[in-house]
């Protein structure tokens, strides 16, 4: 593995890494420096219909408001490399409180990601969320 | 080579560490994905040939992986989902070989149960590098936990 290929694996799992730390601390700006300006977002499998990510930004905020804690904890990161494109496939499982509830719920799943390098780092232009359990 | 000295023996050792340690996490990531894509080629591919993989912690699975792979197939075909998160991954690396250990956490829906059953342990794998990359000629898979567990 060359020294680029290390650097760029590192950097993707960190990214993916601070999206779960924007979703569960409920920072957009964070959750936006994730993603390129004119990302497409597909959250269709938990029922969110817009797919820009100012309006997925503020489609989040609303869904995760329903929840007291979740805590998005992020695995089995497999990337494949395209000059400066990557596909990357990773697995989430999700602790969750709902509001008024005092039991959790457990989640899990994958998100698939096209990322791209970009003069601040690797950003992701389209993520599809996948809920498997 | 140039860039090699530049970069002095000492890094140049810890960059084929940090290759190696990546290398490595992928091929256990790519044995999560082929079992549960039930992608019988891709499981295969993480395996030597002559490997011999032991399943007896929960199962009564042992053999090459043609064996195994032919196993877990029928057996797979009934159980609508798998998820194999894969961390803790501990590689004490000797030149060529390696032995690996790392915690699994296995989230399924098994046939005729209404809940999820979940296990979890680890898996301990006898590694050796191949001009194709690292594969595994041991795995034995030591389960210590499950949760709502098949019945009869």
């Amino acid at each position: 593995m060359e020294p680029q290929r290390i650097s760029d694996e590192l950097e993707i799992a960190s990214l993916l890494i601070r999206y779960a730390r924007a979703v569960d601390s409920r920072d957009w700006d964070l959750y936006r420096s994730v993603f390129t300006d004119h990302a497409t977002i597909d959250y269709s499998a938990v029922g969110v219909t817009v797919t820009a990510l100012d309006d997925v930004a503020d489609a989040l905020a609303q869904f995760v408001a329903g929840q007291t804690m979740s805590m998005h904890y992020v695995m089995n990161v497999e990337c494949e490399f395209d000059g400066d494109v990557a596909r990357v496939q990773a697995m989430w499982l999700n602790a969750v409180v709902l509001k008024d509830e005092s039991n959790v719920s457990q989640y899990g799943g994958r998100w698939h990601h096209e990322l791209v390098r970009t003069d601040s780092g690797w950003c992701s232009r389209k993520l599809r969320l996948e809920v498997v359990w | 080579v140039q860039q090699e000295a530049a970069l002095g023996g000492g890094l140049v050792t810890d960059l084929n560490r940090l290759s190696d340690e990546l290398e490595i996490a992928g091929l256990l990531n790519r044995y999560a994905r082929g079992v549960d894509t039930k992608d019988w080629e891709l499981y295969r591919s993480v395996f030597t040939e002559d490997a011999v993989i032991d399943y007896s912690s929960a199962t009564p699975i042992v053999g090459s992986p043609a064996e195994v792979a032919d196993m877990l197939s029928k057996g797979f075909a009934m159980i609508p989902m798998s998820m194999h998160y894969i961390t803790n991954v501990e590689a004490d690396i000797d030149g060529d070989t390696a032995t690996v250990r790392a915690m699994f956490y296995n989230p399924m829906q098994l046939p005729g149960m209404s809940e999820l059953s979940t296990c979890g342990g680890y898996y301990h794998h006898e590694l050796v590098r191949t001009p194709d990359g690292w594969r595994s000629s041991s795995l034995r898979e030591e389960n210590l936990w499950f949760v709502n567990p098949p019945t009869g």
